[in-house]
């Protein structure tokens, strides 16, 4: 579909950055510390600190990926929402405290924190920036594709406009302006979400009739052509999203509440769409968009989406890789280097709870709302049939311009929130990690420079790859993130807690395997063949597309078996190292 | 309880909470993780069962709002025992 810029959403966006940038300014002297920086020192009540975890973890493939699955596909984007707020017991449960407790900025600390081992250290920060750089890239990419429908600007302005903002946010004022940037954005997501979802209960369904297919055709040249005419504002794909029953043959249902609103869908008929596309000699390709009438009974339950369908068939390693998928979100939310750097920036351990209590009552608030905006896109009449994206905007526009601009403006501003906490963890893993790794001592003042110029260094990075990915759908880079970073650190920071015998050298090879393995493994899937490689799924070299299952145990066994090996003898009195064990 | 014995911390009480704490989390954790492990498990070998109408709507929704609302509920139950404790 063709976009009107909106001018109101440029102007919603600008007032926020405004707002932000006034704000770090004002309180970047906070940050001139080392724990100023990296940990806002300590000074961040629970409650804003838990709204800030909302801000830092729902990131625009929360907000825009779910909404755009749950709307084309039905339940199977919730199963992420599931996934995704489950890996907070995790957090909550067993990581939270004693994190807090053994560390001081970075989740590195509190693994070495027994230790003082170079290898930890070095193992550690580089799983950080791994993470950090794959959780990066499709938030640039997601920037770029906003700008140009939402503000009109082309791609690469979007993804230096991001960069731009987020670099001088963190430069000026580290995790301090980091954590406020991010309650802003948390709190509008959950309050916007929440006030959309009011307005599609009270609109209810209404019925319509059963739309025609529509063909997409981009000729040799470039042109693109729609229902056989070239794009134009007047020769544009219709927009979709249609019930065409409702139960007792009614015309439209009125206002719902939330339960009635589900057992309306349930016993509707609604339209989902399926594409294919099809090469034609002149060498043109036409997409043909066809309308599928399907029952509500079918949308509310699992198995519509192309990765989920393997569920309800007989295949084992479908299966398989269904569970890895659920097993790394579930495990690779308290890994994630950007949220647990947010213990820091509490307190006490007290405060860490509570936060985390804060963080999950609105996370989850929020994933029960992204069910009703898919919902309410898939039968909003206002969808782009060839932009799961734009879903959550459009539903906006359904309603009224300004929610529009306000919905596409909060959009982008998830944008910044999260990739600001990205870029504080990897300048935490380079100044305060690495530079100990390598044996340099740096003072306060000097940690802080290094911790900018990475900033900076890896914000530029995060750009370009922005900008060289853009078109590429790598909104599974996230999952990659989750996979990595569930494999990587998860085996090592439960051990630590729970296993007297774990050593320095068992936690850095754990780190070392279950990143490695599970990286390993995702460049050898299918996914990874098809999608990026462009070559055929079942050349792959592994059985299934999700590591989780296989590396996180990995991770787990070798940690053991190698702290078994270098286990310290039992004749040590004093508590101290030995020399081994802090060679690492 | 990384084998601290209670002359290691001044704080002897401290690390005896921490020790309580560590382990209400613990047993909360396996609870949520069966929940969980329940959901995933029938999803993936009995999905039918997740098309069954509950209430009007299917399992699937009425399970999924259940993890929801069961994690919050959890963590308000970590945290009032976890004040108890220092009550």
């Amino acid at each position: 579909m063709i976009y009107q810029p909106s001018l109101i959403a440029v102007v919603v966006f600008a007032v926020f950055v405004a707002i932000t940038l006034g704000l770090s300014f004002y309180l970047g002297s906070q940050a001139r510390s080392a724990s100023g920086y990296f940990a806002a020192g300590g000074h961040i009540h629970w409650f804003v600190n838990g709204i800030a975890f909302a801000g830092d973890y729902l990131s625009a493939a929360s907000f825009l990926g779910i909404c755009g699955m749950i709307a084309f596909y039905g339940y199977d984007g919730f199963l992420y929402s599931i996934g995704y707020l489950a890996g907070w017991v995790v957090a909550l449960f067993v990581i939270a405290e004693p994190l807090k407790r053994m560390g001081k900025y970075t989740f590195a600390d509190a693994l070495d924190s027994r230790f003082d081992s170079r290898g930890i250290k070095l193992a550690a920060s580089v799983s950080t920036l791994a993470v950090s750089i794959f959780y990066l890239i499709p938030q640039m990419v997601g920037a770029g594709a906003l700008v140009k429908p939402l503000f009109g600007f082309p791609h690469w302005l979007g993804v230096v406009l991001v960069g731009a903002v987020v670099i001088t946010i963190v430069v000026t004022a580290g995790m301090v302006s980091t954590t406020y940037v991010q309650f802003l954005k948390g709190s509008l997501l959950v309050i916007f979400s929440a006030v959309l979802t009011v307005l599609i209960l009270n609109r209810g369904f209404t019925a319509a009739p059963m739309p025609a297919a529509q063909r997409v055709t981009v000729t040799g040249q470039g042109v693109r052509m729609v229902n056989g005419q070239p794009q134009s504002a007047e020769n544009d794909l219709r927009p979709v999203g249609t019930v065409v029953a409702l139960p007792g043959g009614a015309s439209s249902s009125g206002p719902l509440g939330p339960w009635r609103f589900l057992e309306t869908l349930q016993a509707s008929t609604v339209v989902l769409w399926r594409s294919e596309k099809i090469p034609e000699a002149d060498g043109s390709v036409t997409t043909v968009y066809t309308p599928t009438a399907t029952a509500g009974a079918e949308v509310l339950r699992p198995g519509n989406h192309p990765s989920f369908k393997g569920i309800r068939g007989d295949s084992v390693t479908d299966k398989l890789n269904f569970l890895s998928l659920m097993l790394a979100l579930f495990a690779g939310t308290a890994s994630l280097p950007h949220i647990l750097i947010r213990y820091y920036t509490v307190k006490d351990q007290e405060s860490a709870r509570k936060s985390t209590i804060v963080g999950i009552a609105s996370i989850g608030f929020f994933y029960v709302l992204t069910l009703y905006l898919g919902l309410g896109a898939m039968t909003s009449g206002a969808i782009d049939v060839t932009d799961e994206n734009m879903a959550a905007p459009l539903l906006a526009r359904s309603f009224s311009e300004f929610l529009f601009a306000a919905i596409s403006a909060i959009a982008f501003t998830t944008v910044l929130g999260t990739v600001a906490g990205l870029i504080v963890a990897a300048s935490g893993a380079v100044a305060h990690d690495l530079t100990r790794f390598f044996k340099m001592d740096l003072n306060d003042t000097n940690k802080i420079r290094l911790a900018r110029i990475t900033a900076v260094v890896v914000g530029i990075i995060a750009m370009v790859l922005g900008i060289v990915f853009k078109g590429m759908n790598v909104s599974y880079l996230v999952g990659w993130a989750f996979s990595v970073a569930a494999s990587a650190n998860l085996p090592a920071l439960v051990m630590l807690l729970f296993w007297k015998g774990t050593t320095a050298r068992g936690i850095t090879a754990s780190v070392t395997v279950g990143m490695v393995s599970s990286l390993a493994w995702i460049l050898c899937s299918g996914d990874t063949f098809s999608k990026v490689y462009g070559l055929p799924a079942s050349q792959a070299l592994v059985p299934f597309s999700q590591p989780g299952i296989v590396t996180i145990p990995l991770a787990f066994v070798v940690l053991v078996v190698v702290s078994l090996l270098t286990a310290r003898p039992p004749l040590q009195v004093n508590g101290n190292q030995t020399p081994e064990d802090q060679a690492g | 309880m990384h084998g601290h014995t209670p002359s290691d911390t001044p704080e002897t009480e401290a690390s005896h909470h921490i020790e309580r704490r560590a382990r209400y989390g613990l047993v909360l954790f396996a609870l949520y993780l069966a929940i969980y492990g329940a959901f995933v498990y029938l999803n993936a070998f009995a999905p039918a069962v997740m098309a069954a109408q509950v209430g009007g709507v299917s399992l699937a929704i009425v399970y999924g709002f259940g993890l929801i609302a069961a994690a919050v509920v959890l963590a308000l139950l970590y945290d009032f025992l976890c004040r108890r404790l220092h009550a």
